[in-house]
């Protein structure tokens, strides 16, 4: 991906190469140009890849689809409603709402079934797959995907940068000489279903915990993490001790960083603890489907993913910044978010070669 | 004894006596908060230590009030304010409601697609345990200067459910959805205790 400005954004050869793969894209009211949207190209060419990846076929109506995303489609209306408060002529609608997103990519892909839009900030995909997961506990569905979607917009852009959040370099997770997010797009797809037979993990815990302290920042001394990670592990049964490797949330913003490392040595966790943002940035709502997903393919692959960019050991715990080929059986994947919120998932890894 | 309680508002939101505290929040905040406060003086306990209960706040349009304004200084005067932004992002009311009661358990923010109240409903009934209790927020509040412009209406909605573990176990055992005041009607028939403001 190409790093410009303190931004990875997913270039146009691969939106090209998405619209060529997921056929033609409905036109449909009011949506003009959805036949090139970029969001929903990479949205359809995901969840196409990952039905004939789970062999699943159609998504007929008793599979549930639950969507992470902070901004939709804003990207393309935020420019008319700009135009028109700049008193310029519009040519296209002021605005739609974050549910538009679902109900096109429902209508492109013919699904009847329940859906539900996840939009709780950074956990939004976290939190979504944990809900997938209990709406197949619960038997409201007998298979769920999960699709992450963010695209950078101008809101989110200039957003982080008037919160200093964003400074034109990439990430340097857990690294205090550095304070600085790379936002990025991503969309990833993850398809549960506890009758697989050729399963590649499951999610054996979750957890999901409030700060009740501030708008944008973490409580410093991680009580909220902290929460959110024991909830995880007691679900799952375990102790921390049992984890083979925590995938943190690590933003790169010394905040978030120090309020996650506190929590994390306050749970004792002496394994291995990485953020991979330092290499794909951070694409917020999506952030928690796309690392998902890279947990469960270095779990496959039994090789933990370092953390890059990390110069400096500041925050005192076990910071692996090597690719280390290890015995890998469970993974804990942190999120954190604005409004306060945190969001933790278990995965074990399914040995399907017994 | 099971217990629940339903709050709700609609019409302009200039008509709630909002807290002078509250001044530098969005509408959508204001009304969820004031909402809430009936629910604590009227339910002693539920939003009390430990302040855990799970909360889903669910809406069609989020946060548009702040975003709509946010873009409008940055088309105008090209000048992004970090305040605004902050409230703009979705899980904004749910993260300044949990700042304004001190919560610490889960809480989801949703983006109703179709139609709200039920969706809200589900995701609460389907995700709570048993022995748990649910805060269910619907809250709505659309700018009248782009409505003016969309195809939107400018009503302002605020609906809250609170139902204790026993009454959610009852409504997960009917597999109950629909809007608040049909489950607030429904508990009544159950002869389940309700608790008004």
């Amino acid at each position: 991906m190409p790093f410009e400005d303190g931004l990875l954004r997913i270039p146009s050869s691969v939106t090209e190469k998405c619209l060529a793969e997921v056929s033609t894209i409905k036109t449909s009211a009011p949506f003009a140009g959805v036949e090139k949207n970029e969001l929903l190209a990479w949205s359809l060419f995901a969840v196409k890849k990952a039905l004939k990846d789970s062999k699943w076929g159609e998504l007929s109506s008793d599979i549930g689809i639950i969507l992470a995303t902070t901004t939709g489609l804003t990207n393309n209306w935020e420019d008319e409603l700009m135009a028109h408060f700049r008193d310029q002529q519009v040519s296209g609608h002021v605005y739609h709402p974050l549910g538009s997103f679902a109900l096109e990519l429902q209508n492109q892909l013919n699904h009847s079934g329940p859906i539900q839009l996840v939009s709780s900030a950074c956990c939004a995909g976290t939190q979504a797959l944990g809900m997938a997961a209990r709406w197949i506990q619960q038997g409201f569905v007998d298979k769920c995907l999960v699709l992450g979607a963010e695209q950078i917009c101008k809101l989110t852009d200039t957003g982080f940068r008037s919160l200093s959040l964003v400074n034109g370099d990439k990430s340097h997770p857990f690294n205090e000489s550095y304070n600085n997010i790379c936002l990025s797009e991503s969309v990833a797809a993850i398809c549960l279903d506890d009758q697989a037979h050729d399963a590649k993990a499951e999610i054996i815990g979750f957890g999901c915990s409030s700060d009740g302290h501030s708008m944008t920042a973490p409580k410093p001394d991680g009580s909220g993490p902290y929460a959110s990670m024991k909830s995880a592990l007691q679900e799952a049964g375990m102790s921390a001790a049992e984890l083979d490797w925590v995938h943190a949330h690590g933003t790169g913003s010394v905040q978030n960083d120090r309020a996650e490392a506190a929590a994390i040595k306050k749970l004792e966790i002496e394994c291995p603890v990485t953020s991979t943002k330092g290499v794909h940035g951070h694409s917020l709502a999506a952030s928690g489907v796309l690392e998902s997903v890279l947990c469960i393919m270095a779990l496959q692959k039994q090789k933990l993913l370092p953390t890059w960019g990390c110069e400096a050991k500041h925050f005192n715990i076990n910071l692996e910044t090597t690719a280390e080929s290890k015995p890998l059986r469970r993974v804990l994947k942190n999120t954190l978010g604005f409004g306060g919120i945190n969001s933790t998932l278990v995965f074990q890894w399914v040995d399907s070669h017994g | 004894m099971a217990k629940f309680f339903y709050w709700n508002f609609q019409g302009p939101a200039s008509d709630i006596p909002f807290d002078p505290k509250l001044r530098k929040a969005t509408t959508m905040m204001k009304m969820v908060v004031e909402g809430l406060k009936s629910l604590s003086h009227s339910v002693p306990g539920p939003l009390v230590p430990p302040h855990s209960v799970p909360t889903f706040l669910g809406s069609m349009h989020g946060e548009i009030e702040p975003t709509l304004n946010y873009l409008k200084g940055l088309a105008q005067m090209d000048r992004p304010r970090p305040f605004l932004f902050q409230n703009s992002l979705h899980h904004s009311t749910t993260g300044f409601a949990s700042q304004q009661f001190q919560w610490i358990g889960p809480s989801y923010s949703l983006c109703c697609i179709r139609d709200p109240q039920p969706e809200i409903l589900r995701a609460g009934l389907l995700q709570v345990k048993d022995g748990e209790p649910l805060l269910l927020i619907h809250a709505e509040s659309f700018p009248a200067e782009l409505a003016a412009i969309s195809n939107y209406s400018s009503d302002d909605v605020c609906e809250i459910l609170f139902v204790d573990a026993d009454a959610a176990k009852v409504l997960r055992r009917r597999q109950m959805l629909g809007s608040f005041a049909a489950v607030d009607e429904f508990l009544k028939s159950q002869e389940i205790e309700c608790d008004l403001p």
